[in-house]
């Protein structure tokens, strides 16, 4: 090797030995919160039971000791595999087709958004409700398409009258999010789809709430052209501490052709082979491989588990819990928008607790943690004040959703007895309230910004 | 009774009652339902013996590719901690005071990929290197406004050319492929412009060459634009760092540091960076602070980049990261520790030169460039792409992945520290009696 192509300045940090490092990251895990330590009621993000089997069966050899380009005659198990879980996905979805190349949600909403443009390529707009998750806008606009947001009505669902106004022969199309951020369902679906197929655009679906749904109903028969799924939040795939995760996307019969390199198919002949292949019109590479493979065994594994008398009920059982919660706690904290009955989510908002106690939702989640649950989304959707939004899912037991319902209202009492109590929570953790506008004014973000070596 | 779904019927007819309901289908109402034709639920063994079965239709191989996915071993313990139930289970941790574990594996991730790179700052993780090359590109042509022009290495991945070519028009920027001259990317002068961006650049490239940036970085700073190397974090165990070549950018995977093949996924995207590029940094970064009490902690900090503050303003749409994947990179590299990782890397190196070596002597097969500086990967030409697939074919014969089939007559072929010398030699003679 030449010299000067050799690192100048010599790696150096030290090893540790097997029991010391099992002790350091034991040590560490016990200061995380997973799904198995506790209630976990955060909103849009389904934090349900990952079962085990799903985990022995992403770590069999013959998946993980697989090169993803091998010769596709010695890979034919794991294609048969994508092959059949997309095909039972667009069963749950009445999709036709579809790819599980996307890594993510968000990725696979910027292919969805790619597959619309593919479809529309003179279109520049998208239209996004103002409930929306941030990274539907965020998505629309990496794709270059300018984010034209919807206002909610006073139900709190897509104001038809502003949708209307909004729609030209400009929009591409509508992305939503069915049940809707606040955890309702937008009864005006079939109008809304009608509206925008009617003005040349498609209906995109994110799946971040479809676990109301699966096993129920068929997103495609309520209009939309174009979704993605996450499979860490539906179907039971762990979330990893924030990934990996894997948002496959799903398409109606006449966008197929557009979806991303490498797509599975069958070929036809007396004997069942696989091969990957990509049309002409595809919106062509969005990552690496073929996405996030392991984690498409183990949703695989669930559907299978599952089956459909499992979904359904899952998105029954996922909206009882939930709307059970939602009735108990309105006794004594605001829903906004409560007379509509919720699906799988809802929201409250503790913005008149905290006009009268000074108490926020911040403080309110922080003091969750102190009696071992976790908090549930806060301060979104961004239309709700002071905004607490909490999904139970369907893995939690009656006694679960109780204890969580007398430890609210316990809280609440003490919004009003103890305020300061609430603002110096949490206390039991391993460390207390966190001083992040520090972080973010002086940075720093590794051991070497602290003047040490690792 | 489901066994992921924890409610009797008393349990559900009670929850029913009480919102005054009779029956799970009033929760419906208004609700297009419809039947949804999948079989019933099955079993958990027949479940197993399914995937058993399937998995037992891929045919586990001796592998010899590479290309962005490498075979290097994986110490059993890695696999064990990352299956820790608290890791795996947990969410993004939002919330950190309960999730100071999670975040100090990151904030570790972060160190770590700053002392392999050289440069100063970390995000916790992106996808894949495609992403990575793509919020590459994102970032610069954000940062240096008004410069549209993204400059690829014709040595480069073509899976992350092709990925960032899909993001290019959304992105508004123009993407312009260098020439390649004997296996390494030919950067003339013509190429950095008023309206370059980045010159993103591939060491070792796809060709596993070592390429030579002496001077590069002057050339592209005078044209403020930005210098980005893709690069493989276990190769800087032994090579020059990218901010050793003066680039402001680091991008690549880190699947060689403890994360099986898994057949491409889920593998894990890095980048480092300046440290005047931090704000437009994609993705979660951890920093470090103190809680009310003045103790020191970590928590996910410049969250004011990111699309849930930011919505179609933040610097990208990237939601999470590839957590469970930095926890496999740094159980890794804190069992090996620098001279550990140093020795695996020239495994490789030596491995890899080896097979070259004897491969270049049998007539009939050049390695085209033996005399460059490559690592664990290199290129081998034969007569016909007829023979080289008959090559393929007798290898397979024996149970060996002989690399990866690229255009021409050629393999890319991979030789990671996991290679024995009879494995490497029984590709040598297969090699060698069907070329005769």
């Amino acid at each position: 090797m030449r010299k000067e192509l050799l690192r100048e300045n010599k790696l150096s940090f030290k090893a540790s030995s097997e029991p010391e490092l099992l002790r350091y990251y034991t040590k560490l895990s016990k200061n995380v919160f997973g799904v198995s330590d506790g209630f976990y009621p955060l909103g849009s993000c389904s934090m349900k039971y990952n079962p085990a089997i799903n985990e022995k069966v992403a770590s069999l050899s013959n998946f993980t000791e697989l090169h993803p380009l091998q010769d596709t005659k010695q890979v034919q198990g794991s294609l048969k595999l994508m092959y059949d879980l997309i095909r039972r996905l667009c069963v749950l979805t009445g999709m036709s087709d579809g790819t599980l190349a996307p890594c993510a949600g968000a990725q696979g909403e910027y292919t969805g958004l790619k597959i619309i443009h593919a479809f529309n390529p003179k279109r520049k707009k998208i239209l996004v409700p103002d409930s929306a998750h941030g990274t539907n806008p965020a998505s629309a606009s990496v794709n270059g398409f300018q984010v034209i947001q919807v206002k909610s009505n006073e139900n709190g669902l897509v104001d038809i009258e502003d949708l209307r106004e909004k729609l030209d022969s400009d929009v591409a199309g509508l992305m939503l999010t069915n049940p809707n951020t606040l955890g309702l369902y937008e009864t005006n679906i079939k109008e809304i789809s009608l509206l925008l197929h009617k003005n040349g655009s498609l209906m995109y679906y994110d799946g971040a709430n479809f676990n109301a749904l699966v096993g129920s109903a068929k997103v495609r028969e309520s209009g939309f052209d174009v979704l993605h799924l996450n499979l860490h939040k539906t179907f039971s795939t762990p979330h990893g501490g924030g990934g990996p995760g894997s948002g496959p996307v799903l398409v109606r019969d006449d966008l197929v052709e557009f979806l991303p390199y490498r797509v599975v198919k069958k070929v036809s002949g007396n004997k069942e082979t696989f091969s990957v292949q990509s049309d002409k019109k595809s919106i062509g590479r969005i990552s690496m491989f073929y996405g996030n493979f392991l984690v498409a065994i183990k949703a695989y594994a669930y559907i299978l588990s599952m089956g459909s008398d499992g979904f359904k009920e899952v998105s029954e059982t996922s909206v009882l819990n939930a709307r059970y919660l939602q009735k108990k706690l309105s006794s004594k904290f605001n829903s906004p928008y409560g007379s509509n009955a919720c699906m799988h989510e809802f929201v409250l908002s503790l913005e008149d607790l905290k006009n009268k106690t000074t108490v926020s939702a911040l403080d309110f989640a922080k003091m969750l943690l102190d009696y071992g649950i976790h908090a549930p989304t806060i301060y979104f959707p961004l239309i709700v004040h002071e905004a607490l939004m909490i999904e139970p899912t369907e893995t939690e037991t009656l006694e679960v959703l109780d204890h969580f319902c007398d430890v609210m209202f316990e809280i609440l009492d003490t919004c009003y007895k103890d305020p300061e109590r609430l603002k110096k929570a949490p206390i039991s953790t391993s460390v207390g309230r966190i001083d992040e506008v520090r972080a973010v004014k002086e940075p720093i973000l590794s051991v070497f910004d602290e003047g040490n070596s690792l | 009774m489901n066994k992921y779904i924890p409610q009797t019927l008393a349990e559900k007819e009670e929850k029913l009652r009480y919102l005054g309901l009779s029956s799970s289908s009033e929760l419906f109402k208004g609700i297009e339902v419809s039947e949804i034709n999948l079989p019933l639920g099955l079993d958990e063994k027949d479940v197993y013996s399914k995937l058993l079965e399937l998995s037992e239709e891929n045919k586990k191989m001796c592998i010899f590719a590479g290309c962005g996915a490498y075979d290097h071993y994986v110490p059993a313990v890695v696999d064990k901690i990352s299956s820790f139930d608290s890791f795996l289970t947990t969410y993004t941790p939002y919330q950190g005071e309960i999730s100071q574990g999670v975040l100090k594996v990151f904030y570790d991730y972060q160190s770590y990929m700053v002392a392999l790179t050289g440069l100063d700052v970390s995000n916790a993780s992106l996808y894949d290197m495609a992403d990575a090359g793509v919020e590459a590109c994102a970032l610069s042509v954000s940062q240096k406004r008004g410069h549209s022009n993204v400059v690829l290495s014709g040595s480069m991945h073509p899976n992350v050319i092709s990925t960032i070519k899909t993001w290019a028009e959304g992105l508004d920027c123009t993407v312009i492929v260098t020439d390649v001259k004997n296996g390494n990317a030919c950067i003339t002068e013509e190429l950095i412009t008023d309206d370059t961006a980045i010159i993103l650049m591939q060491s070792p490239n796809y060709y596993g060459i070592i390429e030579d940036f002496t001077n590069l970085s002057e050339k592209i700073h005078s044209k403020k634009a930005l210098f980005g190397i893709i690069t493989d974090p276990l190769s800087l165990a032994l090579f020059k760092t990218p901010a050793e070549w003066g680039a402001d950018i680091a991008i690549g995977s880190t699947q060689s540091l403890g994360i099986p093949l898994s057949f491409g996924g889920p593998y894990c995207g890095f980048i480092t960076a300046k440290r005047e590029l931090l704000r437009k940094m994609p993705g979660r970064i951890v920093g470090k602070t103190v809680d009310a009490s003045g103790k020191e902690c970590y928590v996910l900090t410049l969250q004011a980049r990111e699309q849930h503050i930011k919505r179609e303003r933040a610097v990208s749409n990237i939601c999470s990261n590839q957590a469970l994947m930095t926890l496999r990179n740094t159980v890794y590299l804190r069992l090996l520790g620098s001279e550990g990782l140093i020795n695996v890397a020239e495994k490789c190196a030596s491995n890899s030169s080896y097979l070259a070596h004897k491969l270049n002597e049998i007539n009939g097969v050049t390695v085209p460039f033996i005399d460059q500086d490559f690592w664990r990967e290199f290129k081998v030409d034969f007569e016909s792409v007829a023979l080289r697939n008959k090559v393929y074919t007798n290898l397979s014969k024996v149970n060996i992945c002989a690399g990866v089939k690229i255009n021409g007559p050629s393999l890319l072929v991979s030789v990671t520290e996991k290679r024995t010398k009879e494995e490497m030699d029984t590709y040598i003679e297969v090699v060698r009696k069907a070329v005769k």
